[in-house]
């Protein structure tokens, strides 16, 4: 736990040094370049702090943290990195952007800030600065607590710029692979594919947050967001539990509208997925945990079909996603205009 | 003379107007009705029979045909019950609206038009017309080539007037009993709820189809339809073998735009369905095929998740749909705003 914290406090002074550089950079370049130090990878765009790879023995999973939206908006949530008064301090294991899911042969891979069990970060294969998109490709092994190494996860994140105006985006294509004889994933709702977002985008108790067409609401630590779907659903109780091909919150952060989607492609394992995405500030796409959430639903004429995926060594799984940061109001045909572009 | 020339135009005018107030007050109440003789029940909605479920020892399955509009006009296929000069005779087994599929323990209920095996109707269990709506319940056997019943299946089918005289909706509540050991349903593309269109609604090549702010295509026996779907696709080639939450066609006949939306309730298996639509005139949802549409779709990512479907004796599985039946071109938002209602119709 004491290097944990030590850890954390270390990504906690570089946040504080980005917040500086932000003020002092012009964005003159679309320029994706990645410097690499002790644990972590910083991720700039034209120069400018985008987001950061962080991980290490101490962490007990890599994540993504902060990230900002094209004009230095954070879009993740602080805690447990820094406290903030009136801020959330839930769900310590939520942080940034990361890949976990409950429970893989028993073990609670997502629900875990300790490293007994982990998913660690074993190499970085791949480096590519580029202009407009540049990718970082990265393998870690899922390890549980008797460090049995079950699964190896490849990933390649391409971070571009440009595509379009205010928005950035992360390309996320994963494969997991079996180093086991065979590896079960139960159907339980905490996974997969996550970002915890500011308190600020927490959608409110009172107030509909964010809406095209009406009067933005007045910005608060309770937070302004709302959901939107590729199903035309809106907030997190129309949203959860549901597949859907795409979701995306947006809220007021700065006196600006600011948010976040998430795209699942095709390509991606039991497409298109499910969401766990919560009003309090997860959000979170989980293809594996089909019947879990159809237990849960609202409708019960059918027993819930479970997937319990498993594979046998060497046998592996693809999943695909696309974050897309934003800056200004989004509607429902933009998104899914990004949508169909993903999917082409 | 005169005078009473302009009494009987009076009375006329007067006689105009109630029609008129008739046919603005009757949409919700008009009469479901179901007048069964043989193997035959008419259904009736405001006196006119919009289709008529077929049934009886040498069939290979039931069905509802044909399916009219609510002003008459013919929406599927009369081949193989009749010849059209210039039609499709293609696919014997697709015959109006039917519920069947391939394989269910190897044998093809779908692809089928011997009565071995049959989905054979064996009860006609409750006919209650009324104001606006009214409900067929049947019950039928799936039996195998060896004469073994393998599923009970049980059909509530709802008939709702509809909000307006142009249209109405066929409730289908289907509910499948194991009745053997196990029952096991493969992964195939040929299932489950469907509805083999008229030709003259078979997909339109090109542009031939009806669009908002165009003029009515011209009416062809090869085709002026054109599918959409709630992913907001268009065409056969771009919604078969996805999930959707519904599908809709709509085409020129008798120079009208005429059409049905297909609906897949949330209650239903595997929801929201994968579906087998066809530009030649075949629109299907089908949740049991996951697997078969998987392994045909482009990305190649994952191996194929299989369903495999496998229900124990007395397990049963339920399947729920909405069928609109249309008159007068729709957009996406209509059929998606109907979506909406029928999600949160209880039943």
């Amino acid at each position: 736990m004491m290097k944990w914290c030590q850890s954390i406090m270390g990504v906690a002074a570089f946040v504080a040094t980005l917040s500086i550089q932000i003020e002092t950079s012009a964005e003159t370049s679309r320029e994706v370049a990645f410097i690499s130090s002790d644990n972590k990878i910083d991720v700039t765009i034209g120069g400018v702090p985008f987001t950061s790879y962080v991980y290490g023995d101490e962490l007990s999973k890599p994540f993504l943290v902060p990230v900002r939206s094209p004009k230095g908006t954070e879009l993740t949530r602080r805690y447990p990195l820094t406290a903030i008064p009136g801020g959330s301090e839930d769900h310590l294991h939520h942080m940034g952007i990361f890949f976990a899911v409950d429970k893989v042969n028993g073990v609670n891979f997502w629900n875990n800030t300790d490293v007994a069990f982990q998913i660690k970060h074993i190499a970085t294969d791949n480096v590519s600065n580029g202009d407009g998109s540049g990718s970082l490709a990265t393998r870690s092994q899922w390890i549980d607590a008797s460090k049995v190494a079950l699964l190896e996860e490849r990933r390649v994140m391409t971070f571009s710029a440009g595509e379009h105006e205010g928005e950035y985006a992360i390309d996320f294509s994963i494969d997991l692979t079996a180093l086991v004889d065979q590896v079960v994933f139960e159907d339980i709702e905490e996974g997969m594919f996550a970002i915890r977002y500011t308190d600020w985008l927490r959608e409110p108790d009172e107030g509909e947050g964010v809406r095209p067409g009406h009067p933005l609401p007045k910005e608060s630590i309770a937070g302004t967001g709302r959901y939107f779907s590729s199903n035309g659903d809106e907030t997190a109780d129309g949203v959860w539990g549901k597949r859907a091909r795409w979701v995306a919150i947006q809220g007021v952060r700065e006196g600006e509208v600011v948010g976040v989607a998430i795209l699942n492609h095709p390509a991606s394992f039991n497409y298109p997925t499910y969401w766990h995405a919560r009003d309090y500030g997860l959000f979170s796409a989980n293809p594996l945990a089909q019947g879990d959430f159809q237990r849960q639903d609202d409708f019960e004429k059918n027993d819930p079909v479970y997937l319990n995926h498993t594979l046998k060594k060497g046998e592996r799984s693809h999943f695909r996603f696309k974050v897309i940061l934003f800056d200004g109001t989004r509607t429902q045909n933009q998104i899914e205009k990004r949508f169909r572009n993903f999917a082409k | 003379m005169k005078k009473s020339r302009k009494y009987i135009l009076g009375t006329a005018a007067v006689v105009a107007l109630f029609s008129i107030l008739i046919g603005c007050s009757s949409s919700s109440s008009r009469d479901v009705a179901f007048v069964a003789s043989g193997n035959r029940i008419d259904v009736k909605i405001g006196g006119d029979i919009v289709t008529t479920y077929v049934f009886g020892d040498e069939r290979s399955k039931p069905s509802f045909v044909p399916v009219r509009s609510a002003s008459g006009i013919e929406l599927t296929r009369r081949y193989p019950l009749t010849e059209l000069e210039g039609g499709s005779d293609d696919e014997p087994h697709h015959v109006g609206i039917y519920f069947a599929a391939d394989q269910v323990n190897g044998s093809k209920f779908w692809n089928n038009t011997s009565v071995s095996p049959q989905i054979k109707h064996v009860s006609t269990d409750s006919m209650k017309g009324g104001k606006g709506s009214g409900t067929l319940k049947t019950t039928a056997e799936w039996i195998n080539e060896s004469g073994q019943v393998l599923l009970i299946e049980k059909k509530s089918v709802t008939f709702i007037a509809g909000k307006n005289d142009s249209e109405y909706e066929i409730d289908f509540d289907v509910e499948l009993i194991a009745d053997e050991d196990v029952v096991h349903f493969e992964d195939i593309e040929e299932g489950v709820l469907a509805f083999r269109w008229s030709d003259y609604l078979r997909e339109a090549e090109g542009g031939n189809y009806p669009q908002p702010g165009k003029p009515l295509p011209e009416e062809s026996v090869k085709g002026t339809g054109m599918y959409f779907s709630s992913n907001g696709d268009e065409r056969a080639e771009n919604i078969w073998g996805k999930r959707a939450r519904w599908v809709a066609l709509q085409g020129v006949r008798n120079q009208k735009v005429v059409g049905a939306a297909m609906l897949n309730h949330p209650d239903s298996i595997n929801y929201p369905t994968f579906w087998h639509v066809r530009a030649y005139g075949l629109m299907s949802g089908n949740p049991l095929g996951q697997g078969d549409f998987l392994r045909q779709n482009p990305y190649q990512k994952n191996p194929v998740l299989w369903l495999r479907k496998t229900l124990h004796e007395n397990e049963k599985i339920h399947f729920r749909f909405k069928i609109i039946v249309f008159e007068g071109l729709k957009t996406q938002e209509q059929i998606e705003s109907k979506f909406q209602e029928f999600v949160k119709s209880d039943k």
